[in-house]
């Protein structure tokens, strides 16, 4: 292997094992960006089909992160069934990759939950 | 299984191998770089401004024993508390977990050192210098007085003139600087110099732990640096970031600092956290339960700790929402934590604990981290944090946490390891009575916080008047705080009766653990770097430890004649090349006593001796790395099983390219925060920003820099291929790098210029303010590449760049690229955001 496919390689792996806790990431971003802008903006008076902002976009951007992080599970899960008696390393690479989802599932959850209890801007 | 090299081996090997790690004699002593010296003062150095921060707080302690007490008076215990913060925060904390690595991770993946060995020595002689000079400051009632976290507009040129100030925001760099360098030594040490076998499945737990500090330094320190920089750009020059009249918010500095300040809590605990994971299993006589659970949660912890910032500014009026999302991240975090605690109990119960002296240490961490959690969560819960905010529940909760959760294990990591490094092991007896005193005396010195904050005594307060029922539970406070100094200065004597240094001749594996940083060694680590085939090779691989110290494994000499590393493939440990590594240098540690005196001269505004000292400082890195890339200049060595080895890579797998990755991504940090700050401020006060009929360029003066930007890459993409076709490169070659530098500068001066031209002045408003940072942001890293152009242009003048040795050129371009791709974003921002906001 080239030391070029060598780097890219490890690249590949880290983002593939990290991809939950990016996921988690990038949505939480999402969500807290999203919320201070509409805020203060004044814009969560503002409904579409019926739904108002605010929970429209935060519970679509949480379906979507929910269904990749699951779906990297069941990769995972797939793959390291599939390597049981071969790479150990990658076997490992497979179980920290859907570890780290389920974590970032429970946290995206947790998350979101507030948003069915509160009311939107109040302060 | 067959062994590597056959023994015996020759003489003159090892005489070879130790003369190459020979220290140096005399007052060069102080140029050694290796890591075992390096590791073991920078400890020793941190522990002294453990003692000192220490010291501070006992005399808080005793400001505070009695109600209505004149023993420090409000403007000298403002001072005492911030300092005591700040230098354990900053100068204590950080740098020793910085320095135990430095010290221990080569050992424990059985590498000859760090492969930036000058780097870790600049790295601590700034810290040292600075830190010292910074803790005396305290005798000129010079020093800062705004608390740790340094609030504006408190901290701001109206409410705090003088320099008092500035000797946080600016003395502090070197502490960052020092930080970061350290990280990036971590991040590309445990990745590419782990003993080969070593792949990611069996690296133990402290590197995964050091991994994941590292990668968190190189993330929140950069928040740190941004804020410091607009605070002091306030201070200094009025540029009103936080002053509301202006459409600043001092809101703004507490995002930035705590963006680096709650994940700075975990950038303490993880590597202590690490610790107790390789100290617990040999204490326990049984291999680490859950070791895949415990990594997952090391890594999970690192993230999502960057998601809890906010839960420090619950009273700052945000919407519920978005506190709420804080509160669930808070929560969340619990998990991960939850997860190598219950890790930790189950190797316990697994195995044979052996009462000793660590194993006291690492059950007073759980006690007292787990109380500190719990404390944690329940401020984590916004009605419980509005009562409690600012009172000394907090204070409580957060010794519980840190003092818990990093001096309990870091003394733990002290009985555990000095057997390695010490002729004499501590004394047990004396180290109980240690234990004994600090743990009774810290839970009566902050139990009773817990109490005093419920009832509503605030943090900070230099005094109090008596019957509000605070008088019992303070002078518990101070009695249980004399107790813990007992303690220490106990541990003092212990150090002094016991600790006898020896690279070789240490007492040695008195505790039978399994891991790498006990095998027989010296200066050099050990004589031969073994194949690695389990998470504890000195348990399952027998005779390891003797085949280990007659030379029957890797690289068992100094085949180059200097010293030398392996560096392996990151995911599966795979040799890959031999790294010759610079030996004793001046220029680095004169480099560090420039660099700390750069921004302690700048904070008394000495400006012209502050510019002579970044210039020494300067001109000392050229000349240390001027000798760090000899090129192909041997042929490739044997290390064993018959396997030759290069000894000079390029590319993608050397270790100069992957620190050039991690500090463009330390770079890329610092930019996305000053755009945040950008962004921030617009929802604070559009007003501020211009219509796009007055926005400050013209289409056409985009146009004009986009294009000088795009002729810069194009000019340095034809520099690269030239250097790759010929041999020797041609005068071109420095011709296309002076055009390029030259369309870069072009591109920063021509954007610059506009906005001025246009009459835009920082002082405006927040809106010119930040578009004037990003504006010197750029300028600097435009500063900096002309710095490596010239001195890459120098180096191929002198004969020293041609398409073999091109690591000079290899890095010069990664910064490039990164400043160009820096510079569209900032032309897209400062252009396009009036335009469509």
């Amino acid at each position: 292997m080239s030391h070029v496919s060598q780097a890219a390689a490890f690249m590949r792996t880290a983002v593939r094992s990290l991809s939950g806790v990016l996921i988690w990431g990038c949505h939480f971003l999402f969500i807290y960006a999203t919320t201070a802008v509409v805020c203060a903006r004044g814009w969560d008076a503002q409904r579409w089909l019926g739904v108002s902002l605010l929970p429209g976009v935060i519970g679509a951007a949480t379906v979507a992160a929910g269904t990749i992080a699951g779906w990297m599970i069941a990769r995972a899960v797939r793959s390291a069934r599939h390597q049981r008696t071969q790479d150990v390393s990658a076997r490992f690479v497979d179980w920290i990759t859907a570890a780290l989802c389920a974590l970032a599932l429970v946290a995206i959850a947790w998350e979101t939950l507030p948003l069915l209890l509160l009311p939107n801007c109040a302060a | 299984m067959e062994l590597p090299n056959t023994l015996p081996r020759p003489d003159d090997e090892l005489v070879t191998l130790e003369r190459a790690w020979q220290f140096p004699s005399g007052i060069r002593f102080l140029t050694e770089v290796n890591n075992i010296f390096v590791g073991l003062v920078y400890v020793g150095a941190a522990f002294l401004f453990f003692l000192l921060a220490g010291i501070l707080a006992l005399l808080m302690r005793t400001q505070l024993a009695v109600p209505d007490n004149t023993l420090l008076g409000p403007e000298t215990y403002n001072q005492v508390f911030t300092m005591h913060g700040t230098i354990m925060m900053f100068l204590f904390a950080i740098p020793a977990v910085e320095g135990i690595s430095v010290l221990l991770l080569p050992n424990i993946q059985a590498a000859r050192d760090l492969p930036f060995p000058r780097l870790s020595a600049f790295a601590f002689w700034a810290y040292l210098v600075g830190g010292l000079v910074f803790f005396c400051s305290l005798f000129f009632e010079l020093a800062p007085r705004g608390g740790w976290f340094m609030y504006p507009p408190l901290t701001s040129f109206e409410y705090d003139p003088g320099d008092n100030a500035d000797f946080w925001l600016l003395g502090i760099g070197f502490i960052e600087i020092s930080a970061i360098a350290g990280a990036v030594e971590i991040v590309v040490g445990v990745l590419l110099t782990r003993a080969p076998g070593m792949s990611l499945d069996k690296m133990p737990v402290y590197c995964w732990a050091m991994l994941v500090f590292a990668l968190m330094v190189i993330f929140a320190f950069p928040a740190m640096i941004a804020g410091t920089a607009l605070l002091e750009l306030e201070r200094s020059f009025h540029w009103p970031f936080f002053v509301a009249d202006k459409g600043g918010d001092p809101v703004l500095w507490q995002h930035l600092f705590w963006f680096f300040g709650h994940p700075d809590v975990y950038i303490i605990f993880l590597p202590a956290a690490g610790m107790v994971s390789m100290i617990l299993p040999a204490m326990a006589r049984t291999p680490l339960v859950g070791y895949r659970l415990v990594v997952a949660a090391l890594i999970g912890t690192g993230f999502l700790s960057f998601g809890l910032w906010v839960h420090h500014m619950y009273a700052t009026g945000m919407p519920q929402l978005s506190l709420s999302y804080f509160n669930a991240a808070s929560m969340a975090v619990s998990v991960p934590t939850g997860i190598q605690i219950f890790a930790w109990i189950a190797t316990i119960a697994a195995g044979r604990l052996q009462f000793k002296v660590p194993t006291l240490f690492i059950l007073g961490f759980l006690f007292v981290f787990v109380l500190g959690g719990l404390t944690g969560v329940m401020l984590a819960a916004v009605p419980f944090d509005w009562q409690a905010h600012d009172t000394y529940f907090v204070v409580a909760h957060l010794h519980y946490v840190v003092f818990g959760g990093m001096v309990f294990p870091l003394f733990a990591a002290f009985y555990y390891w000095i057997p390695s490094l010490s002729r004499r092991a501590l004394s047990e007896r004396l180290g109980r009575w240690v234990f004994g005193l600090i743990f009774v005396g810290f839970n009566v010195s902050f139990f009773p916080m817990h109490i005093t904050g419920l009832l509503g005594m605030p943090r900070r307060i230099y005094t109090y008047p008596a019957g509000m029922g605070w008088d019992l539970p303070n002078l518990l406070s101070t009695v249980g705080a004399f107790l813990i100094a007992a303690g220490v200065g106990l541990f003092l004597v212990d150090l002094i009766r016991n600790l006898r240094p020896a690279t070789t001749r240490s007492i040695g594996n008195i505790w039978d653990a399994g891991t790498l940083e006990w095998l027989p060694n010296g200066n050099y680590a050990s004589r031969s770097i073994p194949f690695v085939t389990s998470l504890e090779p000195l348990w399952d691989q027998p005779n390891l430890a003797e085949d280990v110290a007659a030379g029957a494994y890797f690289l068992p000499g100094a085949p180059t004649g200097y010293r030398e590393t392996l560096i392996t493939s990151p995911i599966h440990a795979r040799p890959l090349y031999v790294l010759q590594m610079p030996g004793p240098s001046w220029a680095a540690l004169i480099a560090a006593i420039a660099t700390a005196a750069f921004f302690l001269l700048l904070t008394i505004k000495w400006l012209i001796p502050a510019l002579f000292a970044g210039g020494v400082a300067l001109i000392m890195v050229i000349r240390w790395l001027w000798t760090t890339d000899p090129g192909p200049s041997q042929p490739p060595v044997p290390i064993g099983c018959g396997i030759m080895l290069p000894v000079y890579m390029t590319g993608p797998m050397s270790h100069s390219w992957w620190a050039m990755i991690v500090l463009g991504l330390v770079s890329a940090t610092m930019f996305a925060c000053y755009v945040f700050s950008y962004f921030y401020l617009w929802t604070v006060s559009p007003g501020m920003w211009p219509a796009e009929a007055s926005t400050p360029a013209s289409d056409a003066e985009v146009l004009r820099s986009l294009l000088c930007l795009l002729g810069s890459a194009a000019l340095l993409h034809y520099a690269q291929h030239a250097l790759a076709s010929r041999r020797q490169p041609p005068p071109r070659l420095c011709l296309a790098l002076s055009l390029a530098v030259a369309l870069l500068v072009g591109a920063f001066v021509s954007d610059l210029s506009s906005h001025w031209e246009s009459g835009l002045r920082p002082t405006d408003s927040a809106y010119a303010a930040i578009v004037y940072v990003l504006l010197a942001n750029q300028g600097f890293f435009v500063a900096v590449v002309l710095v490596m152009a010239c001195y890459t242009i120098a180096r191929s003048v002198a004969g020293l760049l041609n398409h073999e040795r091109r690591a000079t050129f290899d890095n010069t371009r990664l910064f490039w690229l990164y400043t160009m791709l820096q510079g569209l974003l900032t032309l897209a921002i400062l252009h396009g955001a009036p335009r469509f906001l």
